[in-house]
């Protein structure tokens, strides 16, 4: 009686029946492609370059951890070149062609306001992980970056309490600094303050000798600062060549992190304010993770901003949403996303239901020696996020916005072309 | 004839057997087939039902979770909204635009319709703060009515706190609950900034008493008799639970350990999960954790897993219970398999197994159904038939062996007598060889004449040679009949071979033949043999091997192999350089008068016993002997016997080999015969036949063997002198003789080599009755004394018959009647 051959059979049963539910139920092993979607040469591309370590950095821990659902993800990476049609183009591509289930990119409003189109198009998803001026809400887009109430409210009123309330806008001439400067003008409002005057520069302009006349002749308390990119250093330049310094007017600037910082130096910068949700400085335990993490993969002089946290955050959220309804169907993921939380290095932040923005903790630092940030404030809690301030009905702020729009002539960016109109 | 069967019992010395019986294996095959279909669907269906239900309840408890952690965030969010809503009322505007920064007197009716809105909406209390902090309006108006939000009583309150947060965000912002001193409880506030044409005027604040929010997270819906929802915040660092406990109420309020709940101050960091741990309550639970964002909350639902699993745990307990069963049904199986098929055959098999061969019962029994009763009934009919078979055969063995038996007893006693008869005959031969060889002895010593000599020598050698035959064939039959008995005794081994070469010495010299001893170094010498038995043997071999050789050497090869305690086995090799034996003949060597062939013994003479002794020796010797030969290049007789042997006697000498020449005794001047040939060229040389008186009478004597010749004409000189004597060797040799000359008369041997008697009788008649030639009478001379040889030489066309040795009387008479008294002058 040949007994071997039935133990064999069984024990191959056994193997092979092996219940598994996970595996049984997940099915599908191919890798995950995930689109990243950041402007890798144009202007755009010093800052945006940082993010799009930070946001490979995340991709690699959630593959070192086994993947979501089993599945390994691969970036694919697209460059938006530091234009809106461009990235319009690739997030086309990214979606249609490369096939992704989500994209993790932009930094400026432009850039998000041009991809926005495609994605809602293909009802698709974009984490976007840039502070930014609020007054949008796209059930396809999750902004990890903080809203207006997050970052210029609550400094502007620090500021107020503490050097007055005659304050100077200037900001580049795009929709940012226009939207944030327009929030500004309302808050300074509420609360008796007043405005010394507002100037904007054309994106990457460093004309700006005039707009420190303004400034000197306005006997403003404080300049808020939303200038971007290279005109800061001119800015800063021909303003310490006045011979203004922090200690006579200072000023708070809310596109400025501490790698531009480490660039323009203490001279330039030293003893002026800014407010993120997210400071290198911020001590716990979930950032010293993540900051050595980040040094570890890309250089121990290397430092962390805001952006960049929020992009490392984008990509856990989604990734943990994705564990959690099982699949990365952008739908599916958008389903759970609300009311998602997690342990991040700036300290708790949840995904409000309600507008897919982030609570988050609002920070206000002032620039230190030694390229450092000392932290001066904080808020008590994270901040429910408002991407419409609330004083102002939301037809209010869409209109204000479609004004800025159309007098750019259908750009989310000033051309520059009506300064050389009469 | 009676039957009988061993106990079928089942002891213990069948246990291996049953191991291996077919029952076993039937039943081990069943229980497998049976149980492992049972086995693998319940190892999977119960692994899977687990990984099931944990999974199953792990996601409900998550669902639970988000649903109390989304009721929760939808509680505040109304209030929010409801907060912002009311803000948004121009009436708070316009109170706050009254002059003084007094309390607001409102009417009572505008009162009651607050009043009526916030107990709806379940708030405990409305305030109306200005923006220097003073509260002009509450609803309840309770102490706080007037106070100073920045005073000394409620600065650092929840409430201040809450009011600042939203007019530096301008936006409704809800604080942490803590006790609040005017309402003597636990409140927490949701204040709204209220604008007036874009400027913030003041704030309008809800108080939230804690039991409404309270009631809203503690539902335990969903998490069964055990599950909790524990909510906590930090106060300074340290956790504080916000919510009583569904078991533990007083836990409300309470500064907590940390460590004791990880999943809070997991929570907490804005982790959300799940997982299992011991909670405070020291009990094993399933625990889904989560952050709640609106109030700066963590919150664990909890269920034990005790309860959460007690499905799997009654599933186990069914599916071991049917795992059980089956088991036992399987079992069952098994035994009734054995009981109906293996059972009977294991049974029958000891049944058939117990039959005693020599008594075969009527039949056995077999206690089964179907084919297993088939078998037992064709094993019946077989053990029937075999029955048959076996009585029969008995009958026919038993009456076989009794005749067998008379056959054999006859045989027997004729045998005896045979062996007495030859015994007793030898004994009456040898009394007058005796004399025959004493008196020739005592004859050599008186004064004789060269031929007398050589006569007498003759007579005594063939007095000894009859001697020795005769010995031979009383030792035979004395063997045969079981009278040796060997004379065991220790003794040097090295005399004996060293005396039984120098027996054959003198006739190995005669021939020029080299003897040669060897002996192996350390050789055991010392044995106990029989020494005149072995030596005989020995004598035999050697004098065999001398006899069959004729250039080159004879040698005696002797060694020794211990083999047990006090024991050696010997091996002697006689090695000759002679003729050989044809591997055909070699069978028959050691049979009782026999050689190679019969031409064999006519040329080299000898009675063939010498072999046939030499092997009934050794094997009362418990011994073999053996040989081994190729035609042409000699023969070698191996002897192998054990013996003991005394080996504290062992030769240390070396390597001793004897050229045995040395030993050679004696030195035989006058060899009366060398050989055959030699013999009869030096007869007819040295003694040419005188022709006698009657010249006329012509004998031819035809003899193969020379002493016979001469013995032959030895006695015709002597009493036919007168006779001229023809010699031929062979029949060839008469036939031509008779045929070439004139002969009156031909003694003629029977027994020769190239041609015998027989043979030549019947050429010689032959030619004579071609040639018409007148009959020769021819008479016989022949050893066998038997009628046939008689009728065998008449037959032939001889016309007498006369026996060896020759006997004058009758010579004398047969030739008196073959040639007539006148023709013959014979002397008496």
């Amino acid at each position: 009686m040949r007994i071997w051959p039935i133990v064999l059979v069984t024990l191959l049963l056994f193997t092979v029946c092996k219940p598994d539910v996970r595996a049984q139920r997940a099915g599908n092993n191919e890798p995950i492609r995930v689109g990243v979607l950041h402007s890798v040469t144009g202007t755009m591309s010093f800052s945006e370059q940082s993010v799009i370590e930070a946001t490979m950095l995340a991709i690699e821990e959630i593959n070192a951890a086994g993947g979501v659902n089993r599945r390994q993800l691969v970036p694919i990476l697209r460059d938006g070149a530091s234009d809106g049609e461009t990235f319009a183009r690739k997030a086309r591509i990214l979606i249609e062609e490369d096939k992704v289930d989500v994209i993790f990119g932009c930094w400026t409003s432009a850039s998000r306001k041009s991809v926005l189109p495609v994605i809602t198009e293909h009802n698709h998803l974009l984490f976007y992980p840039v502070q930014y001026e609020g007054m949008e809400q796209s059930p396809n887009i999750v902004y990890t970056g903080s809203a207006p109430n997050q970052q210029i409210i609550p400094a502007i009123n620090w500021m107020r309490k503490r050097y007055g309330e005659h304050m100077f806008l200037v900001g580049s001439d795009y929709v940012f600094p226009h939207a944030a400067n327009a929030i500004i003008r309302d808050q300074l409002t509420s609360v008796g303050g007043s405005i010394a005057g507002e100037a904007y520069v054309l994106l990457g302009d460093t004309l700006v000798s005039g707009i420190i006349d303004e400034i000197l002749a306005s006997g403003a308390d404080v300049i808020v600062n939303t200038l971007n990119g290279d005109s800061n250093i001119a800015f800063y330049e021909a303003l310490r060549a006045r011979g203004v310094t922090p200690s006579h007017i200072p000023s708070i600037s809310f596109s400025i992190t501490q790698t531009e910082y480490q660039i323009m130096g203490e001279e330039l910068l030293k003893g002026d304010y800014l407010a993120w949700t997210y400071f290198q400085q911020i001590d716990s335990e979930a950032n010293q993770k993540f900051i050595s993490a980040f040094r570890n993969r890309y250089g121990a002089d290397r430092v962390v901003t805001d952006p960049m946290e929020a992009a490392y955050i984008g990509v856990h959220l989604w990734a943990r949403a994705a564990a959690i309804t099982r699949s990365t169907d952008p739908v599916s993921v958008r389903s759970v996303i609300g009311g998602l939380s997690m342990a991040a290095p700036q300290g708790p932040v949840s995904v409000e239901t309600r507008n897919q923005h982030l609570w988050k903790s609002v920070y206000i630092g002032r620039f230190a020696a030694n390229d450092d940030i000392d932290i001066l404030w904080s808020s008590p809690k994270p901040v429910r996020p408002l991407p419409f301030p609330p004083y102002r009905p939301r037809q209010s702020w869409e209109y204000f916005l479609q004004g800025l729009y159309e007098s750019w002539g259908g750009a989310w960016t000033n051309p520059g072309i009506t300064e050389a109109q009469p | 004839m009676g039957w009988s069967l061993d106990k079928p019992g089942y002891h213990g010395g069948t246990a291996v057997k049953k191991f291996a019986s077919i029952a076993v294996r039937l039943g081990a095959f069943f229980l497998l087939i049976a149980l492992i279909p049972v086995l693998v669907t319940a190892l999977f269906s119960s692994t899977l039902y687990t990984k099931t239900i944990q999974e199953e309840r792990t996601e409900a408890l998550s669902a639970v979770a988000d649903a109390t952690r989304d009721r929760i965030e939808d509680f505040i969010l109304t209030r929010i909204t409801d907060v912002n809503a009311l803000s948004n009322l121009s009436m708070w505007v316009n109170l706050l635009r009254l002059e003084g920064e007094n309390v607001i007197q409102v009417s009572q009716a505008a009162r009651l319709n607050l009043m009526a809105y916030i107990s709806e909406k379940e708030y405990y209390d409305l305030l109306l703060i200005d923006l220097d902090g003073m509260i002009r309006l509450t609803v309840k108006q309770e102490r706080n009515l007037g106070l100073n939000i920045y005073g000394e009583e409620l600065n650092a309150s929840e409430l201040t706190n809450v009011v600042d947060a939203s007019i530096t965000l301008m936006q409704t912002e809800i604080s942490n609950f803590a006790n609040y001193s005017p309402s003597e409880g636990f409140a927490a506030f949701i204040a709204s900034p209220i604008f007036d044409e874009g400027r913030i005027i003041g704030s309008i604040v809800l108080q939230v008493d804690q039991g409404v929010l309270t009631r809203v997270i503690n539902r335990y819906q969903g998490i069964g008799e055990t599950g909790d929802i524990l909510t906590g915040t930090r106060i300074d660092g340290s956790i504080m639970i916000t919510t009583p406990s569904r078991f533990d109420p007083d836990l409300a309020l309470q500064i907590v350990d940390e460590d004791q709940f990880p999943p809070l101050t997991a929570s907490l960091m804005g982790d959300q999960g799940g997982g299992i741990y011991v909670n405070h309550r020291g009990h094993e639970v399933l625990a889904e954790w989560r952050y709640l964002p609106s109030l700066n909350w963590g919150m664990v639902v909890m269920v034990n897993t005790a309860e959460l699993y007690a499905a799997t745990t009654y599933f186990f307990g069914v599916l071991t219970w049917i795992v059980f069963f089956a088991v036992l049904l399987a079992i069952g199986g098994a035994i009734l398999t054995y009981k109906g098929v293996s059972g009977p055959l294991v049974q029958f098999a000891n049944d058939v197994k117990s039959i005693k061969k020599n008594r075969l019962p009527e039949s056995v029994p077999i206690r089964g159904r179907f084919e297993i009763a088939e078998l037992g009934k064709s094993f019946n009919t077989l053990l029937s038939s075999v029955r048959a078979y076996q009585s029969n055969l008995e009958s026919e063995v038993d009456s076989r062996t009794r005749d067998l038996k008379e056959a054999l007893q006859v045989a027997e006693t004729a045998n005896r007598a045979k062996g007495v008869f030859l015994a007793t005959m030898s004994h009456e031969i040898r009394t007058p060889l005796n004399g025959v060889i004493g008196f020739t002895e005592l004859l050599k010593d008186t004064p004789l004449n060269e031929k007398q000599r050589i006569y007498v020598e003759s007579a005594q050698v063939s007095g000894k040679s009859l001697l020795r035959i005769i010995n031979d064939v009383l030792d035979i039959s004395k063997i045969e009949a079981g009278g040796l008995k060997l004379e065991l005794d220790y003794v040097d081994l090295r005399k004996v071979f060293r005396e039984s070469m120098q027996i054959i010495a003198t006739q190995a010299k005669a021939k020029n033949l080299k003897l040669v001893l060897e002996i192996e170094a350390g050789f055991p010498w010392l044995a106990e043999v029989d020494e005149t038995r072995l030596k005989q043997v020995c004598v035999n071999l050697l004098s065999n091997a001398v006899k069959f050789t004729e250039h080159g050497e004879v040698c005696l090869t002797v060694t020794a192999k211990e083999t047990s305690d006090g024991k050696c086995q010997y091996r002697i090799n006689v090695i000759d350089t002679g003729i050989g034996i044809h591997p055909q003949s070699a069978d028959k060597l050691f049979s009782a008068f026999s050689q190679a062939d019969s031409s064999t013994s006519r040329k080299y003479g000898g009675t063939g016993l010498g072999l046939t002794i030499s092997r009934l020796l050794v094997e009362k010797m418990n011994g073999e002997i053996t040989l081994k030969s190729t035609p042409g290049n000699g023969t070698t007789f191996t002897v192998n016997f054990e013996a003991r042997n005394k080996p504290e006697n062992t030769s240390r000498d070396k390597v001793m080999i004897n050229i045995v020449d040395e030993l050679l005794v004696g030195d035989f001047s006058a060899v009366p015969l060398q050989d055959s040939k030699a013999s009869s060229k030096s007869e007819s040389d040295n003694e040419p036949t005188e022709p006698g008186l009657f010249d006329t009478l012509r004998i031819l004597v035809a003899e193969d063997t020379p002493l016979n010749m001469m013995l032959i004409k030895a006695v015709l000189k002597a009493r036919v002198p007168d006779a001229l004597i023809l010699e031929a060797k062979n029949g060839k040799e008469a036939v031509d003789i008779v045929t070439s000359n004139t002969v009156d008369m031909v003694l003629m041997d029977v027994n020769m080599p190239e041609m015998d008697g027989l043979d030549a009788t019947r050429a010689i008649r032959k030619f004579e009755k071609e040639n018409v030639r007148p009959s020769v009478p021819i008479v016989a001379l022949t050893a066998g004394v038997l009628v046939e040889d008689r009728n065998l030489a008449l037959e032939s066309g001889m016309n007498g018959f006369l026996t060896k040795p020759l006997n004058v009387t009758e010579l004398k008479d047969v030739m008196i009647t073959l040639l007539g008294e006148d023709n013959l002058r014979f002397k008496d």
